[in-house]
């Protein structure tokens, strides 16, 4: 397990699938599709349209595509998401820019859904 | 415990049922059906068949009433409808219309 | 009459039908239809909304299901638990909340909402707006709350993420104490105005 998380700086794009374990941040751009074991960080000057699958992750700037995570899924107060959020947890900070479907659990009292 | 009240500006139409007190202040349309007592204060306006054990109005109420215990109608209030329950008082002021049976 | 402008569904209550109105309205009990507000809905743990829901603002920590389309905002605290689709320019939802739809905030590129809401007249004898620009829980004086970083900007690390649910746990306790307090007066001024009457008539 990679102990310093892999840092996509903002001068870089990246067009493909980036796959693996160990954390990330993005700062730069990434288009295509993302599949990590850790956590993975979309940072304020970060832009990710791609669709990804990860342990836990934070978005702090743009990003377009569905999330699928194992843990927490953040959208934070300067971010902008578009797409499907599939996540045990999720968060929604006061700020974010939100637009697509959240899919949690939702534990509901006998008979409430007909 | 708390306390259910229906506010001057609200507006319910369908059907209140519970086992607790009832003040309302505001429209309640339908039906009301309690095991507890129920307030209409001098704001409020009841178009319902009522079935309670307490009734006390001081405001307006259309509708028939049906309760276990006493119906209480205060002056000022305006009550159209039908009254049964063994216990029912009406102050100097009230206005109504309607029948009472007391199951004498 | 300020103390009025609050309507309450006791938990024991079940409400089916429409409910419209302008003011605040506390769900501890059951509303199954529709509710159309000009101001708050507070839908607390023991509550359960059963409706499609038009409000100004919604703060969800009991059961809803079904749609809200709010005006400001909607906000699903840590113990709320939605299934529906949420249509407001500002929505929240902490860490610890169940929810399963659709949001929509509108124009993604216009302007954040952050700190563009209106003052709220809501609860305004113990709560300025300047205190927090999001609507009370409940209820209640807010200076605890407001003196607590339950919303800090900025990324939220899993780690960080998680601090929010004994804090969540703690002000839902305050607040169900302060409902109570709050609704005392009332009762026991209720309770004493019909004794008073039912002796001198006996």
């Amino acid at each position: 397990m990679a102990d310093a998380p892999c840092i996509i700086g903002k001068g870089i794009q990246i067009r493909g699938n980036l796959s693996g374990s160990g954390d990330l941040v993005i700062e730069g751009r990434v288009e295509g599709h993302i599949a990590l074991q850790d956590h993975v960080t979309v940072e304020e000057s970060g832009t990710v349209v791609a669709d990804i699958e990860s342990q836990d992750l934070t978005v702090n700037g743009k990003m377009s595509g569905n999330i699928e995570a194992v843990g927490l899924v953040s959208i934070s107060s300067s971010a902008t998401v578009r797409g499907d959020v599939r996540a045990p947890r999720v968060v929604i900070e006061d700020g974010a820019r939100f637009r697509g479907n959240i899919e949690m659990d939702v534990p509901l009292p006998p008979g409430l859904l007909k | 415990m708390a306390n259910t009240i229906i506010g001057s500006s609200i507006v319910i139409d369908g059907e209140i049922t519970g086992d607790e007190d009832l003040v309302i202040q505001g429209t309640v349309k339908g039906k009301i059906q309690l095991k507890e007592s129920l307030y209409v204060e001098s704001s409020g306006v009841v178009e319902a068949d009522i079935e309670t054990q307490n009734v006390e109005v001081s405001g307006q109420v259309t509708g028939n009433m049906t309760a276990s215990d006493k119906v209480e109608l205060k002056s000022q209030c305006r009550m159209i409808g039908d009254i049964k329950a063994p216990r029912i008082l009406i102050a100097d002021g009230a206005s109504f219309k309607g029948n009472v049976d007391m199951d004498v | 009459m300020a103390d009025n402008a609050s309507t309450i569904v006791g938990p024991s209550i079940l409400i089916n039908g429409n409910l419209q109105g302008d003011e605040d309205l506390t769900v501890l009990g059951r509303v199954e239809g529709n509710i159309s507000l000009t101001r708050t809905l507070h839908v607390e743990e023991s509550g359960i909304v059963k409706a499609d829901i038009q409000v100004r603002n919604a703060v969800v920590s009991g059961v809803v299901v079904g749609n809200i389309t709010a005006s400001d905002s909607v906000e699903i605290t840590d113990a709320g638990r939605m299934v529906g689709d949420i249509k407001a320019p500002r929505v929240i939802i902490v860490d610890g909340a169940r929810f399963r739809g659709a949001v929509d905030m509108g124009d993604l590129d216009s302007p954040r909402a952050t700190g563009e809401l209106p003052a709220r007249k809501v609860g305004s004898l113990t709560r300025t707006s300047a205190q927090s620009a999001l609507p009370p829980r409940r209820p209640m004086p807010a200076p605890v709350r407001a003196a607590t970083p339950v919303r800090a900007p900025g990324p939220i690390t899993p780690a960080a993420g998680r601090r929010d649910a004994p804090i969540g746990a703690k002000s839902s306790e305050d607040e169900t104490r302060a409902i109570g307090a709050r609704q005392a007066p009332v009762l026991a001024g209720k309770k004493f105005k019909k004794k008073v009457v039912v002796k001198k008539k006996v």
